[in-house]
């Protein structure tokens, strides 16, 4: 129960036989393949395996297909409006029934409706688009009688549109008047500071006038080529507006009708992934003309069924195991007992253990789920917790981090159960049973000393496994100096708080501090430092003092949990008076506590891992290892069946 | 007839709640700020964001809850208002401090550790328990006055 050894595989077998191999591994999903082309030179690869270029092509085949699949989805839940259930489990299908759904003709047919609707539905937004700025364009005009076409020079006058700021206006009709006398200026409309004008002369005036629009800030403005006056223009494109809006929607009612092919879709999609891993995986191994190598890592417990398997279902392959290298980048593999499993996910938050480290998760697991229970403490808290995490892993049957993390979710209920049962909170003090033990509230001074006594255990255990981490490795001396000694001289400080226990503690504290000083500097060279560092080391002492101290959130968390529930019973107790009262005292009593199962849960959550991870693996865990990625099954929207003919 | 000492009683319950709370405000305000940033990237981050805003709302509900402990222990919610003298009235004061000073400037800190953290989980969502486990550490101090503030409140003999 702890780090499990993992071991190199090498397989070499006829390239005819590459496709049974790898489903079986796939299905198997329990060994990580090496990708050999980079553990190996470019000239080595060359030497042994031979340029390889054919595969790519098959695999960009399964992706275009992919990219289609996706695209049809995504454009599909754009218009789908049934409601999702919130725990679904997803089908269950064989290799063969999702080869045939995703080879359906239905599949390719829906994916080229689904472009083609799209396309019309692009050109169709952006015709509007194009529509709505020749409306927005012509505004300002519509006042202007004039076909637009119209507007454009002959052979005497120019004819132009455009804006002046309207403080100029004046100024330049009384301009035009005195130096081109065979000019007009229609004044249209008034944005703001600007006048849109409709602007007339011979073209004989042409310099004069150049010269006064130059000065008077004129500014041209170019009308869309359209016929008509400018209202009748407008008309046209709202009409065309709403026409081009009916059609959407009846593109959009179509996209509805295709929805009722998602589910092909999706298994389509999965069965796409699948071979594209396949494939991924593929152009990781090595391969001559006719055989096929392959390398990857197992751990020790699956070595056998992975021979076993291969061997039974294809003949002629050769498959053997090594230890790993020390210089090999070594997946870890961890095992546990059930109850503890889902507890691994706190340390795969943290960090996955090194090959070195010793597998904490077996040690951490009772100390978390005392201490998130304590945290929440309320029976009924731990009761809805439990139920709802329960009914969520029956209904979706998760795999993987989800499984863990509904598993944590289920155990802290239980454990919240229990000390709610323990300090007496039934939802707060809505159900009045007494305390098994003692209530929070009445004697928290108690229950300090009991986070803190919690705390010294979770220490002491620390210390304990990094000691046995050393004299494991061969350092007996480290072993008893860094942690022994420090053992010694913590218990001395804890003794004290026993009455009569004094002069038994003060020969303990004394014992373990010479201890330190002695041996706490033996790196140093220089003999005067020696003693130093073993003096400093005592300063260390207030680094354990603020680890215990640390438990204390312990019991405020327990408190906050059972106050903030009280407060919600009291305020529904004010506003249940009258039947109308009781309504609303009811979803509020509903609502309130539910948002405080929640806060309560992140924030026993957050703060058990904290002590894990601050308090607790500062002690002895260094992490930094990798978890291992097997090749597996890894769909989206349903679960390949499993069993069967492997 | 009201007396000084309740007032400072009741004046201890409300800066138990109001300074926290603010705090509590801008700390969520300013993860929530970079959570949104990151959303708009990627909707899909939603969760992972929201769970890191709400850590530093925890510090306006200490708060409430120290008020509110406050209120019941002299008897101003479910009872009659008990008569204090203007020392218990300051002694109730002072055991609210703790939790609304700290619970203020941790909530503002934690709120900008949070939001760091939602730059974690921009770039490695994966990662999200590291950044959830920094903004705690801030507000582990709040959590040690919420204890301190409460353990004085229960101390004090009426």
């Amino acid at each position: 129960m702890a780090i499990i050894n993992v071991k190199r595989m090498s397989v070499l077998a006829l390239q005819k036989d590459k496709e049974e191999i790898l489903r079986i591994l796939q299905k198997l999903g329990n060994v990580e393949v090496v990708n050999l082309k980079e553990e190996m030179s470019n000239e080595d690869w060359t030497e042994v395996f031979g340029e390889v270029k054919e595969q790519q092509k098959s695999r960009d085949g399964i992706e275009n297909k992919l990219n289609d699949i996706r695209f049809c989805l995504d454009f599909l839940s754009n218009y789908d409006k049934s409601k999702k259930p919130l725990f679904a489990e997803k089908p269950v299908y064989s290799e063969e029934e999702m080869k045939k759904a995703a080879e359906a003709e239905s599949v390719s047919k829906t994916i080229e409706t689904c472009r083609v609707l799209e396309s019309r539905l692009n050109s169709l937004k952006s015709e509007k688009m194009k529509l709505h700025n020749t409306i927005t364009a012509l505004l300002p005009w519509q006042e202007l009688d004039v076909d637009i076409q119209d507007i454009n020079d002959t052979e005497k006058a120019a004819v132009q549109v455009g804006s002046f700021p309207t403080k100029n206006l004046e100024m330049v009709n009384k301009l035009l008047k005195e130096k081109a006398p065979e000019s007009s200026l229609q004044q249209v409309s008034v944005e703001r500071e600007l006048t849109n004008v409709l602007l007339a002369y011979h073209k004989d005036r042409n310099n004069e006038v150049s010269e006064i629009l130059k000065d008077f800030g004129w500014s041209k403005v170019e009308l869309p080529k359209l016929q008509g006056s400018p209202r009748e223009c407008i008309k046209k494109a709202e009409k065309r507006i709403s026409e081009i809006e009916t059609e959407q929607q009846q593109i959009i009612e179509e996209a509805k009708t295709l929805l009722r092919h998602k589910p092909e879709l999706e298994i389509a999609y999965d069965y796409y992934t699948i071979l594209k891993q396949r494939k991924d995986v593929f152009e990781n191994t090595g391969k001559t003309n006719h055989s096929f190598y392959l390398e990857g890592w197992v751990s020790e417990q699956d070595m056998e069924t992975v021979k076993s398997k291969l061997e039974k279902a294809v003949d002629g392959i050769s498959i053997s195991f090594r230890d790993p290298k020390d210089d090999e980048d070594v997946p870890t593999v961890v095992k546990n007992p059930k109850l503890v499993e889902p507890y691994e996910l706190i340390t795969e938050l943290y960090s996955m253990p090194s090959r070195r480290d010793i597998d904490p998760n077996i040690f951490m697991a009772p100390f978390f789920f005392v201490f998130f229970g304590m945290m929440v403490s309320d029976a009924g808290y731990g009761i809805v917790m439990a139920v709802l995490a329960a009914v969520a892993m029956k209904m979706i049957k998760p795999k993987g981090m989800a499984k863990k993390l509904f598993g944590l979710i289920f155990l802290g209920g239980v454990s919240t159960f229990i000390w709610g049962a323990v300090f007496g909170g039934w939802f707060g003090d809505l159900i009045k049973l007494p305390p098994i033990w003692i209530n929070p509230l009445s004697d928290p001074i108690r229950l300090l000393i009991f986070s803190f006594v919690l705390g010294i255990i979770q220490i002491y255990t620390g210390l304990f496994l990094q000691a046995y981490k050393n004299i494991r490795d061969g350092n007996t001396l480290n072993a008893i100096f860094d942690q022994g000694f420090w053992m010694v001289f913590l218990a001395g400080f804890i003794l004290f708080a026993f009455p009569g226990m004094a002069q038994v503690a003060k020969t303990v504290v004394i014992v373990g501090a010479v201890g330190l000083v002695l041996t706490q500097g033996r790196h140093q060279k220089n003999p005067i430092m020696k003693v130093a560092s073993g003096v400093l080391s005592l300063y260390d002492v207030t680094g354990y003092l603020s680890d215990v101290l640390s438990y204390s959130r312990v019991l405020a968390l327990g408190l906050a949990t059972g106050v903030i529930a009280t407060v919600i019973n009291t305020m529904g107790r004010l506003i249940g008076v009258n039947w109308l009262g009781y309504i609303f005292m009811v979803i509020l009593l509903i609502g309130g506590h539910l948002f405080n199962i929640a806060i309560n849960a992140l924030g026993a959550y957050v703060h058990s891992s904290r002590l894990q991870y601050v308090e607790f693996f500062s002690k002895f865990y260094e992490g930094g290892g990798r978890a291992m990625l097997p090749f597996k099954i890894n769909t989206k929207y349903t679960n390949l069946e499993n069993g069967e003919e492997i | 007839m009201i007396t000084i000492g309740q007032f400072f009683a009741v004046l201890g319950a409300a800066i138990a709640v109001l300074l926290p709370g603010i705090g509590s405000a801008k700390g969520v305000g300013i993860a929530g700020e970079s959570a949104a940033g990151v959303v708009t990237e990627d909707p899909g981050k939603f969760g992972q964001t929201l769970l890191l805003q709400a850590l530093p709302g925890t510090q306006g509900i200490y708060g409430l809850l120290t008020g509110f402990v406050i209120m019941q222990r002299i008897g101003l919610i479910g009872g009659k208002l008990i008569e204090l003298t203007t020392y218990q009235g300051l002694l109730v004061l002072s055991a609210a401090l703790p939790i609304a000073f700290v619970g203020l400037f941790s909530a503002i800190s934690q709120g900008r550790t949070a939001a760091a953290g939602v730059g974690i989980v921009a770039k490695r969502p994966e990662e999200l328990a590291k950044g959830i486990t920094y903004a705690a550490m801030v507000e582990t101090y709040a959590v040690l006055a919420l204890l301190a503030s409460i353990l004085m409140i229960f101390g004090i003999q009426f």
